[in-house]
């Protein structure tokens, strides 16, 4: 028996352990094992990163303290209700940049510390020496893309708004199975390439939660690298070889940049005019940060894949940050959102 | 090893690590249709090429060969001479902090969100001001030696910019602009295309001309100063002249290619072992040995597999251990 498979034994092992505790459903624990608070106790939560600021956003916002990753001014820029973009900026907790300290956070006085992304060991550990030093408990939540209904039902039952998360779960759970739909109507899966960066050459590969949502289309990622799943170089020529049937981007300059440069001009897709932009602001609808943000690109990607018109595509946005952000957009601002000056 | 075996030997080394490149691919690209594409540029009639073999070779394979030669000669160059003049083998090109600086001006303009050609153009402009503030600062100091004051100064002003890249880098947005300002910092030749060689290319030639033309003067830059004053040299305008030269390398290098760390150091250090310490022919051997090496490293970085490996880990894998093969050897004429 090999390293890899004792520990996914000893994984699968711990998973059979809490089984009895999912079925029960009546004790839920932090991450560390504290035991959490009642949920009318849980008056101030502090997100600690990106994606679990808009988790908490669409469901409680009313109880987040303030923001991880998302910056107000931006909200503010781009149609959210004041009464989101009005909390401070608290910086991250864990992870890559981190800058809201401990004692910050303990003087917060925060009842519940909200994690939603990657359940690797690293974090894991992380959680629970947050949760150790500060004392407030941490809970850390899953967050790949097709068990988002899932998460959002078990943060509601943690904070007791079920039936707000039962109405954002059932939305959540509509659009992933539309996309699921769009995959199987395809006769055959297009293949795509992801842009990133200045020159659009660093992309996320095949599995890597930078492209899940649009995998979860039916669309297959040209970028591959084995058991690899994150984000990687590549170059032009390797471009030219996988000839991708489209190419999906959120930076505005990198996508203008192709659409006149002579050699991206030799691509199929740049020449079939199948180059895709999505938005990127107040933060990315595809990726960056890999968030229920998603939710809204891959609607949208489906919409301008299968040729929708313009008011359409205005239409779901405006839905989307009605249901799920709390807020209302006039025409003209989702207009705005979907084609910046 | 006479030269009548060892000129031809070496001649076949780089043409084979030149043939290797060219061969080398993710598109299917034989060399019989590179012949082709040259031959249609030239006029020739060719009905079998398609215009996107044409294209990968001109604005892809062909670019990125050439920078990795010219960017390899021209660390290699730039460590030669900062090794020569600062009469220290330890050194390498960024001792004065033109990577530092370059690498605080590209990663600003990552941070601005700026177009490629900005970022390209901070990096060099902030490479050059890094080492035009470490020359001044150096004059002004108290510091008897003045190489020693330049070095000192340097890695002062180099631990600066690190602080401000650090800082850079926590402000960043950690799921778009991080991965970015990483990547970078690793470099890598992926993103080269014919209009970054056409704008490096004036830099470089200004930086490489000078130190071919005075690098006699090196061997007299080697002595002890006074020595060297005494045989009649200006020795403060010689070595101004020289940094000047290796810091447009370097910095025209970095622009363009990001942070390739190691190649600076090492390569002078082969290329002593191969032909002596003699500056004049220190400097071609350097140049040469650099130029391939990088081809060879960014060879292997596009095509061990489908995503592009950094090269700085490549070119410490490879060169490392050639090194000490050369090392243990007991080596040639020199040291």
């Amino acid at each position: 028996m090999d390293r890899r498979s004792v520990i996914k034994g000893g994984l699968s092992l711990g998973l059979l352990a809490f089984l009895p505790m999912l079925a029960n459903g009546t004790e839920l624990t932090s991450n560390g094992q504290l035991s959490l608070p009642q949920a009318k106790d849980i008056k101030r939560v502090v997100s600690a990163g990106g994606p679990a600021d808009l988790l908490l956003l669409a469901l409680s916002p009313e109880k987040l303290l303030g923001y991880a990753h998302l910056k107000p001014a931006l909200l503010q820029q781009h149609g959210f209700a004041p009464s989101l973009w009005q909390k401070p900026r608290l910086g991250r907790l864990v992870g890559r940049n981190a800058s809201l300290s401990l004692e910050k956070l303990m003087t917060l006085d925060a009842d519940l510390v909200v994690d939603y992304g990657n359940l690797s060991q690293n974090y894991q550990s992380m959680a629970q020496k947050v949760e150790r030093i500060s004392g407030v408990p941490f809970l850390l939540l899953d967050g790949s893309l097709a068990g988002t209904a899932a998460q959002l039902r078990k943060l509601g039952q943690v904070l007791g708004v079920n039936e707000r998360a039962d109405f954002v779960a059932k939305r959540t759970a509509e659009i992933l199975s539309d996309a699921r739909e769009f995959g199987r109507s395809l006769a055959e899966p297009l293949s795509f390439y992801f842009g990133r960066g200045a020159t659009g050459l660093e992309t996320g590969v095949t599995g890597s939660i930078h492209t899940e949502a649009i995998e979860q289309l039916g669309l297959k990622n040209v970028a591959k690298a084995g058991d690899y799943r994150g984000l990687a170089k590549v170059s032009l020529e390797q471009l030219m070889a996988w000839e991708p049937e489209l190419i999906i981007s959120q930076d505005p300059a990198f996508i203008h940049y192709i659409r006149q440069d002579p050699v991206w001009g030799t691509l199929a897709a740049v020449r079939n005019k199948r180059v895709y932009w999505l938005p990127n602001k107040p933060f990315g609808w595809i990726d960056s940060p890999p968030g229920i943000n998603r939710l809204l690109g891959m609607s949208y990607l489906r919409l301008l894949l299968s040729g929708a018109d313009e008011q359409a595509k205005q239409a779901l946005v405006k839905d989307f940050y009605r249901d799920f952000y709390h807020s209302e957009l006039s025409g003209e601002q989702a207009a705005n959102l979907l084609h910046p000056a | 090893m006479n030269d009548r075996i060892k000129y031809p030997l070496a001649a076949g080394i780089c043409l084979s690590i030149l043939c290797f490149a060219a061969a080398s691919g993710q598109y299917p690209l034989s060399l019989v249709q590179q012949g082709q594409a040259l031959w249609h540029a030239i006029g020739g009639d060719v009905a079998a090429l398609d215009s996107k073999s044409i294209s990968v070779f001109w604005h892809l394979r062909l670019p990125r060969i050439l920078a990795a030669l010219m960017i390899g000669a021209g660390l290699a160059a730039s460590g030669a001479a900062y090794q020569g003049m600062f009469r220290n083998p330890l050194v390498s090109p960024d001792i004065l902090g033109v990577s530092a600086g370059a690498g605080l001006g590209a990663v600003l303009g990552i941070y601005l969100d700026l177009p490629v050609y900005n970022i390209q153009l901070f990096a060099f402009l902030g490479g050059l001001l890094v080492v035009a503030l470490v020359c001044l600062l150096a004059r002004l100091s108290r510091q008897g030696d003045p190489v020693l004051s330049l070095v000192l100064v340097g890695i002062a002003i180099g631990a600066l910019c690190g602080a401000g890249i650090s800082l850079m880098k926590l402000l960043a947005d950690p799921y778009s602009q991080l991965p970015s300002i990483t990547f970078w910092l690793m470099g890598g030749l992926s993103d080269i295309t014919l209009e970054d060689l056409k704008s490096s290319l004036l830099p470089m030639i200004l930086g490489l001309v000078p130190l071919m033309l005075l690098r006699w003067r090196m061997n007299l830059l080697s002595l002890a100063d006074d020595e060297a004053s005494s045989l009649g040299l200006n020795i403060a305008k010689t070595r101004l002249i020289f940094i000047l030269a290796a810091t447009l390398l370097t910095a025209a290098a970095v622009s363009i290619a990001g942070i390739i760390g190691w190649l600076g150091l090492v390569v002078p250090h082969i290329a002593r072992l191969l032909v002596g310490a003699d500056f004049r022919r220190l400097l071609p051997m350097s140049m040469l040995l650099g130029a391939f090496m990088l081809l060879l490293t960014d060879t292997l970085a596009r095509t061990l597999a489908p995503i592009e490996l950094p090269l700085g880990i490549l070119t410490a894998c490879i060169g490392a251990p050639f090194f000490m093969f050369l090392l243990l050897r007991g080596g040639g004429r020199g040291q």
